[in-house]
């Protein structure tokens, strides 16, 4: 806020004449706003890095886990850094890991949309798990367990999945992936036990497969 | 709603799935790219943010062209207080002259340089008044209808900076009414040139970018050595010269 109150009112100092008012409003002015710019810029970076400096690693692994590929990855955390500068001002005290999960999960879902995705799994895929088995046997265990872990997410839908994530693996509550989304908590229990049914169905159609194929053997 | 127990800490096949991912971490390049994407941000930012820019860039020739402008209105006041009225004399209010008001473009109108002599003469404080019987007006040296020059400035603030806000929402629609309010309500702007950038900015943003560069480039040819050459370059496209 401009305060244009002139010194002189502060001072209780006699009114100096009226044909200097537009003279008095620059020289408070016209510093205020380049003064103010730099200062506003400054809060801004400020602000975006100790968001990026608290926030930097759940919201890459958030969307390595919605199914981003890595290589997309970076590019989707710069977008986001440039969403929340444009929206500094929108974001409140507090609630900037909100809006930063929220911002990841909306860009995910566009790069889904445009097929930027380890593996472009329609939608209507979500009720029908696909077998995810990778096959190559020189992965190593914890390699190919992660391989599958993938192919069984990658047949989830996406809102199934942001929520199964941010419980099964990021370990919040419902309450805070209910921050978190903006989602009310029963659609976020809702949700969690939709995905929770879908990784059931997934993964043991990879075991069945796995069985199947050890009996080919 | 009790929350399930997390599939992570059972002992099959799905946590151990699950505990898989644990590692996921991003690499030190990821890590350097987001710290360095701040910085990109916040200049893109200062970049859009126009309004301001304007008056901060402008600061020099405005305050010259300012102080001007209150020199001839100080010295106008200053001569209408203390010259003697006498019967039949009408005081006139100065008219405040703004020797750099701007045109929007593409209306190149040419803006005299009026010189201290002149503006008094443009703003001379006796209307003879043809009948001694005539009732002399009150000497008051404020006219009810004459904007207060603070109010004019800081509503061409207002609704330039109404304009960079929906530019910066996308709201391009929005921008060009409140460009389109700015110049009707200031014909001869102090933020003219501030005004014209905004509307090129708008254009381009709504697509039309021929009109755009247009424009930019009838605003270039009408002035010169204006600060806002290089953010025309920008929004153009065209490299840095």
């Amino acid at each position: 806020v401009i305060n244009l109150t002139p010194r002189s009112h502060v001072l209780g100092e006699a009114q100096p004449p009226r044909g200097n008012s537009l003279l008095r409003l620059f020289t408070l002015s016209v510093p205020f706003v380049a003064r103010s710019r730099s200062d506003r810029a400054s809060e801004v970076e400020a602000r975006l890095r100790q968001m990026v400096s608290q926030h930097v690693e759940p919201l890459w692994r958030f969307l390595r886990r919605l199914g981003v590929r890595e290589g997309d990855i970076d590019d989707a955390l710069q977008e986001i850094i440039c969403v929340a500068a444009r929206r500094d001002a929108d974001i409140e005290p507090g609630k900037e890991k909100s809006f930063l999960f929220g911002t990841a999960f909306r860009i995910a879902s566009e790069l889904r949309r445009k097929g930027a995705y380890r593996h472009e799994v329609p939608e209507e895929a979500g009720g029908d798990p696909q077998d995810p088995a990778p096959g190559p046997d020189e992965l190593t265990e914890q390699a190919q367990a992660r391989a599958v872990l993938d192919g069984v997410l990658e047949g989830m839908p996406l809102d199934l999945r942001a929520v199964f994530i941010l419980y099964e693996l990021e370990e919040h509550t419902m309450s805070e992936i209910s921050g978190l989304l903006g989602l009310a908590q029963g659609t976020v229990a809702s949700r969690l036990r939709r995905a929770r049914a879908h990784f059931e169905l997934a993964v043991a159609a990879w075991q069945g497969s796995s069985i199947r194929k050890e009996g080919m053997r | 709603v009790k929350p399930p127990p997390r599939l992570i800490d059972g002992g099959d096949m799905r946590a151990r799935l699950l505990r898989s991912a644990r590692d996921d971490a991003p690499s030190g390049r990821s890590r350097r790219r987001a710290t360095a994407a701040i910085a990109l941000a916040v200049g893109a930012l200062a970049s859009r943010s126009t309004a301001a820019l304007a008056a901060a860039t402008m600061t020099r020739s405005l305050l010259v062209k300012t102080l001007l402008g209150v020199g001839v209105v100080t010295l106008v006041a200053a001569g209408t207080r203390d010259a003697p009225l006498t019967t039949g004399t009408r005081v006139v209010h100065p008219v405040i002259v703004r020797p750099h008001a701007a045109p929007a473009i593409p209306i190149p109108i040419p803006i005299p340089t009026p010189t201290p002599t002149s503006t008094s003469t443009s703003t001379s404080t006796s209307t003879p008044t043809p009948t001694p019987t005539s009732i002399p007006t009150p000497t008051s040296t404020s006219t009810p209808t004459a904007p207060h020059p603070t109010a004019t400035l800081a509503d061409e603030v207002a609704l330039l900076g109404e304009a960079q806000r929906a530019l910066e929402a996308g709201q391009t629609a929005a921008a060009f009414a409140a460009i389109a309010a700015h110049d009707r309500r200031f014909p001869r702007a102090m933020l003219g040139q501030e005004a014209a950038v905004l509307r090129i900015e708008a254009t381009a943003r709504s697509g039309d970018r021929a009109r755009a560069q247009s424009l930019s480039r009838a605003f270039e040819a009408t002035y010169p050595s204006s600060p806002f050459r290089d953010r025309l370059r920008a929004i153009r496209g065209d490299p840095a010269p």
